[in-house]
C-alpha cells in the first residue's frame, strides 16, 4: 500500500513537471534569463492570466481610474512581466492577440524583412546544428552576408569618414543582396549534413574527446567557412588600422557548431563519409582589406637567426596555426647584431608561421605529414610592436597525432632560419633528434654573439637544456612506455 | 438568532480590520515618497523594471515621486522580495523492487511592501531619530515548485495593488497625476572616480557625422538602443513606433566612446550612449510600456556632453534610473 502511495505521489510530481521534454529545452535555450532559466509549468496558466491583464486593461481606457483601473501601472506591468516570460517559453503570442503572421517578402533584395521573417518562423522549430532546417539555412545565409558584406559595425573602430562614406547605400544593399543569391538554402543543408558526418568522427578521438572540431569545418562546412570570413574580415580592418598589433587567431565561435549528444548518435549512425573535397577557394579568399607594411628591420637578406620554439607542434597543432591564424612562438638565442649594432635583444619573439605540406587530407588519418615553417614576425623591445620577418622555410617530418614515442617537433627546439631566404631546408624526421639541425644552412653565418654575463634567465635554459635532454633519453630509453618510463620522466622533473 | 449571527459577525469582522484600518490612516496625507525594490536570492526578476512600474503607479495616483538622493526624512516606500531554491527529494519504491528518487526544484519566498519614514526616537538620548515603518503588508511565505516561479512578481505587484487602494481609501482617488521629473543633468567634468583601468579617455570616431560634447550626436535610432528583438512580439510595433515618433521629435542621442583600454595593441573600445541635452518627456511612460524595453541602456539621464573619462561614463550610467 505505501508503495502505491509512493508511486502516486511520485506520478503527480511527474504530472508538476513540463509536459513536453522538448519544450522544456526550448525555453532553456531562449530564455534571457541565463543560467538559472525557468522551467516553466504550462504556458496556458500564463496564457490565462495575459487574457485576464489585457481584459482589464480595456476597461481602463479612456481614463478609468476605478476599481481594479486605479492600479493600472501595475496592471501593465504584470502584463509585460508576463509577456516577456511567455516569450522567453517560445511562445511566439498569448492569449487574447493571434499571432501576427509575417509573410515572406517577395521581394529577394529585401533581406531585413525576410529575416524579420524567418526569425519569427525559427521561434517555432526547434534547433539543431547538424540537421539544418531551410529557415535555418537561409537565415545563416542572409546573416553571413550581411556580416561580409555591410561594414557598418566597423566603421567606428576602423574606418576613416572616407572609407565608410559608401557604407549602408545602396551598394552595400546591393552587395548583401548578390551574395545572398549566390547560396541556396537547400544545398547549404546538404552540405552542413555531409561536413558534420565528416567532420565529427574525423576529429573524434578513440576515447570520445574531439579536437579542432572548427578547423575540419573551416574547410568543409560553407557557413563555419563564410563566419571564418567575416571574423577575418574583421580582423583585417583592425590591423588596416593598426598595422602593428599582433594577428588575432580567428575561430568561428563553437556555438556555430555545437551538437548534441542524441545528434552525436544520429552522426554515428549515419553512413560514414570517409573523404569529403574541402570547399571552393571562394570560401578562403583572404579579406579584400590592405594591412600597411610593419616599419622594415636593417637586417640583410641571408642573415642567419637561430630560435628555439616554444611548445610542441605535430600535425594538428601546425593544422590549427595554419588555419586559425594561431602562433608559433620562438625566441631568438642570441642577440642580433648587424654592424656592430644590436638590432635583436636575445630573447626577442619570433613568431612563425607554419602550414601543412601533405598529406592534407586529416579524413585518412596520415600517420606522418611534412610541415614547413617560416619565421613570419619579431616583437620590437618590451613595446610589443612588432615587425616582418620573412625567411625561407624549414621542412619536418612529424606525426600527425603525436604520442609518447614520436611527439614531433618538441619544446626548446633549435632552429636556424635564413632571413629573406625563398628555398626550403628539409629536415630530418622529427621523431628523435632534440634540436634538429637543418641539412643545409645557408651563409652567411650568423652575427658572433657578445659575451653575456650570467643571469636568472641563463640558468632557467640551462635547465630548460637538461630537462628537455633528460626526457629524449626516458623515451628512448624505455620506448614501450610504460611504469619505468613514467619513473624515468618524473626523474627529469627533480 | 440570525440576527444575533450576524451581528457577532460584524462585530469579528471590525475586531479583525480595525488594525489595519489604523495602519491605513498612516498613509493619510504621504503626497511625496522615494521607491526602492530590493531583490534577494533571485537574478532573474529585474528590480528595476518594478521600481520604475511603482513610480509611475504613484504618478497615475497623485503622488510625488522623489529621487533616491532626497533628503531621508521624507517616506521611502520599500517592496523586498527574498528568494531561496531548494529542492525536494523523493524516493520511490516501485512493485519491482526499483527504487527511484526525484529531486523537485523549489522557491521559497516572501514579499513585503512597507512604507517607511525616519521619526522622533522613543528614547532621546540613545536613538533621537528611528527608521519607523508606517505601513506594511507581507505576503505569506510560501514554497512553490520552480516550475510556477515565475508567480513571485505577480504576487509582489498584488502588495502593491493592496498599498494603491489602502492610500486611495484615505487620501481619495481623485488627484491629478504628477509629472515625472527629468533628472538633473550630471557634470560632464566631475571629478572620476579612481580606477585602475588605463587607456580610459575619450576616443574620436573620425567617421562621426556630427560630432559635439565630445562624442557622436545623431538622432535616436535603433543602433543605439538594446535590441528590439528581445520585446515580446506583442509589443515590437509599439516600440518601433515610440523609436520613429522620438526621432520625428528631434530626440538625440550622444554616443561616447572610450579606450582603447590595451594601449598597446589598440583595442578594447567601450562606447556608451545618453540621451542628448534631454531625456524623452515621457521616458517612464515609455520604460514602462513595454518590458525589457530598448531604452533601458539609455535610462533616464541625459547629458550634454560626453563624461570626460570611461569611470566617469559608467558612473553616469550606473545611475541612468535615479
Amino acid at each position: 500500500m505505501q508503495r502505491a502511495i509512493a508511486a502516486l505521489f511520485a506520478f503527480g510530481l511527474l504530472l508538476a513537471a513540463p509536459s513536453s521534454a522538448a519544450a522544456q529545452v526550448n525555453s532553456i535555450a531562449r530564455s534571457p534569463y541565463g543560467g538559472l532559466a525557468r522551467l516553466i509549468v504550462g504556458v496556458d496558466v500564463i496564457n490565462l492570466q495575459i487574457a485576464e491583464l489585457r481584459r482589464e486593461l480595456s476597461r481602463c481606457e479612456g481614463g478609468n481610474r476605478t476599481g481594479a483601473c486605479a492600479s493600472r501601472a501595475l496592471l501593465q506591468a504584470k502584463l509585460n512581466y508576463l509577456l516577456s516570460i511567455a516569450m522567453a517559453y517560445g511562445d511566439p503570442d498569448t492569449a487574447g492577440a493571434p499571432p501576427r503572421t509575417l509573410t515572406k517578402p517577395p521581394d529577394s533584395a529585401d533581406y531585413d524583412s525576410e529575416l524579420a521573417y524567418l526569425n519569427q518562423q525559427l521561434t517555432q522549430e526547434r534547433s539543431s546544428n547538424y540537421l539544418l532546417s531551410e529557415n535555418r539555412a537561409r537565415w545563416w545565409i542572409i546573416q553571413s552576408c550581411k556580416a561580409l558584406k555591410d561594414l557598418s559595425r566597423l566603421r567606428i573602430a576602423f574606418m576613416t569618414a572616407e572609407e565608410a562614406k559608401d557604407i549602408g547605400g545602396p551598394k552595400t544593399k546591393a552587395d548583401v543582396t548578390a551574395c545572398v543569391a549566390e547560396y541556396d538554402a537547400k544545398a547549404v543543408m546538404a552540405n552542413r549534413k555531409m561536413a558534420m558526418e565528416y567532420c565529427v568522427p574525423a576529429t573524434t578521438d578513440p576515447n570520445g574527446g574531439r579536437r579542432l572540431m572548427n578547423l575540419c569545418m573551416h574547410r568543409h562546412d560553407m557557413l563555419t567557412a563564410l563566419c571564418k570570413q567575416q571574423m577575418e574580415l574583421d580582423e583585417a580592418w583592425s590591423r588596416h588600422k593598426y598595422p602593428q598589433q599582433a594577428r588575432a587567431a580567428q575561430v568561428c565561435p563553437l556555438d556555430r557548431v555545437v551538437i548534441t549528444p542524441q545528434e552525436t548518435e544520429a552522426i554515428k549512425a549515419a553512413p560514414p563519409v570517409r573523404t569529403m573535397a574541402e570547399l571552393p577557394p571562394k570560401f578562403f579568399t583572404p579579406p579584400d582589406v590592405v594591412i600597411p607594411p610593419k616599419p622594415p628591420l636593417p637586417i640583410p637578406a641571408g642573415t642567419v637567426i637561430e630560435v628555439r620554439i616554444q611548445g610542441s607542434w605535430d600535425g594538428i597543432a601546425i593544422d590549427a596555426v595554419a588555419n586559425d591564424g594561431q602562433i608559433i612562438q620562438s625566441i631568438l638565442d642570441q642577440p642580433l647584431v648587424i654592424g656592430g649594432k644590436e638590432v635583436l635583444a636575445r630573447y626577442s619573439g619570433v613568431f612563425l608561421k607554419g602550414r601543412i605540406l601533405g598529406p592534407s587530407d586529416i579524413g585518412t588519418r596520415p600517420a606522418t605529414v611534412q610541415i614547413g615553417l617560416t619565421t613570419d614576425e619579431v616583437t620590437m623591445g618590451s613595446t610589443g610592436v612588432r615587425a616582418d620577418l620573412k625567411s625561407n622555410e624549414l621542412v619536418f617530418t612529424v606525426p600527425y597525432r603525436s604520442n609518447a614515442n614520436n611527439p614531433g617537433v618538441i619544446f626548446d627546439t633549435r632552429m636556424r632560419f635564413t632571413i629573406g631566404g625563398s628555398g626550403t631546408a628539409v629536415m630530418p624526421s622529427a621523431q628523435a633528434p632534440a634540436s634538429p639541425q637543418p641539412r643545409s644552412v645557408p651563409s652567411p653565418a650568423p652575427a658572433a654573439p657578445p659575451a653575456t654575463p650570467q643571469s636568472p634567465a641563463d640558468e632557467a635554459l640551462r635547465r630548460a637544456e637538461r630537462i628537455q635532454a633528460c626526457l629524449m633519453k626516458a623515451l628512448k630509453d624505455y620506448p614501450g612506455g610504460g611504469a619505468a618510463q613514467a619513473q624515468a620522466i618524473a626523474a627529469c622533473a627533480k | 438568532m440570525t440576527i444575533r449571527l450576524f451581528g457577532l459577525a460584524v462585530a469579528i469582522a471590525c475586531v479583525t480590520a480595525s488594525p489595519a484600518l489604523a495602519q491605513n490612516d498612516a498613509l493619510r496625507g504621504k503626497m511625496a515618497m522615494s521607491v526602492y525594490v530590493s531583490i534577494y536570492g533571485d537574478r532573474e526578476i529585474d528590480a528595476t523594471t518594478f521600481r520604475l512600474a511603482l513610480e509611475q503607479q504613484l504618478h497615475d495616483m497623485g503622488i510625488t515621486v522623489l529621487p533616491h538622493a532626497d533628503p531621508p526624512n521624507f517616506p521611502v516606500l520599500n517592496l523586498s522580495i527574498n528568494v531561496d531554491q531548494g529542492t525536494q527529494r523523493t524516493t520511490t519504491v516501485w512493485g519491482d523492487g526499483r527504487v527511484t528518487t526525484t529531486d523537485l526544484p523549489l522557491s521559497a519566498y516572501a514579499s513585503r511592501l512597507e512604507l517607511r519614514q525616519l521619526a522622533p526616537g522613543r528614547t532621546a538620548a540613545m536613538r533621537p531619530i528611528e527608521d519607523v515603518t508606517v505601513w506594511s503588508r507581507t505576503a505569506e511565505p510560501q514554497t512553490i515548485s520552480s516550475s510556477v516561479a515565475w508567480r513571485i512578481p505577480i504576487d509582489a505587484m498584488d502588495l502593491a495593488s493592496q498599498f494603491v487602494t489602502a492610500w486611495q481609501a484615505v487620501n481619495g482617488s481623485t488627484h491629478a497625476p504628477t509629472a515625472d521629473k527629468p533628472m538633473p543633468l550630471p557634470n560632464p567634468n566631475a571629478p572620476a572616480p579612481a580606477s585602475s583601468e588605463g587607456g580610459q579617455s575619450l576616443y574620436a570616431d573620425g567617421s562621426c557625422p556630427t560630432r559635439a560634447g565630445g562624442g557622436c550626436v545623431a538622432a535616436i535610432s535603433r543602433a543605439v538602443t538594446d535590441s528590439v528583438e528581445s520585446v515580446p512580439y506583442a509589443q515590437t510595433d509599439m516600440v518601433l513606433k515610440q523609436i520613429t515618433d522620438l526621432q520625428q521629435r528631434g530626440q538625440k542621442v550622444i554616443s561616447c566612446i572610450y579606450g582603447p583600454s590595451n594601449t598597446q595593441a589598440k583595442t578594447g573600445y567601450v562606447t556608451f550612449h545618453f540621451w542628448y541635452q534631454s531625456a524623452p518627456a515621457d521616458i517612464l511612460k515609455l520604460l514602462t510600456s513595454a518590458f525589457p524595453h530598448p531604452f533601458m541602456n539609455l535610462g533616464r539621464v541625459a547629458v550634454s556632453a560626453c563624461p570626460a573619462t570611461k569611470a566617469l561614463a559608467n558612473v553616469v550610467s550606473a545611475s541612468r534610473f535615479n
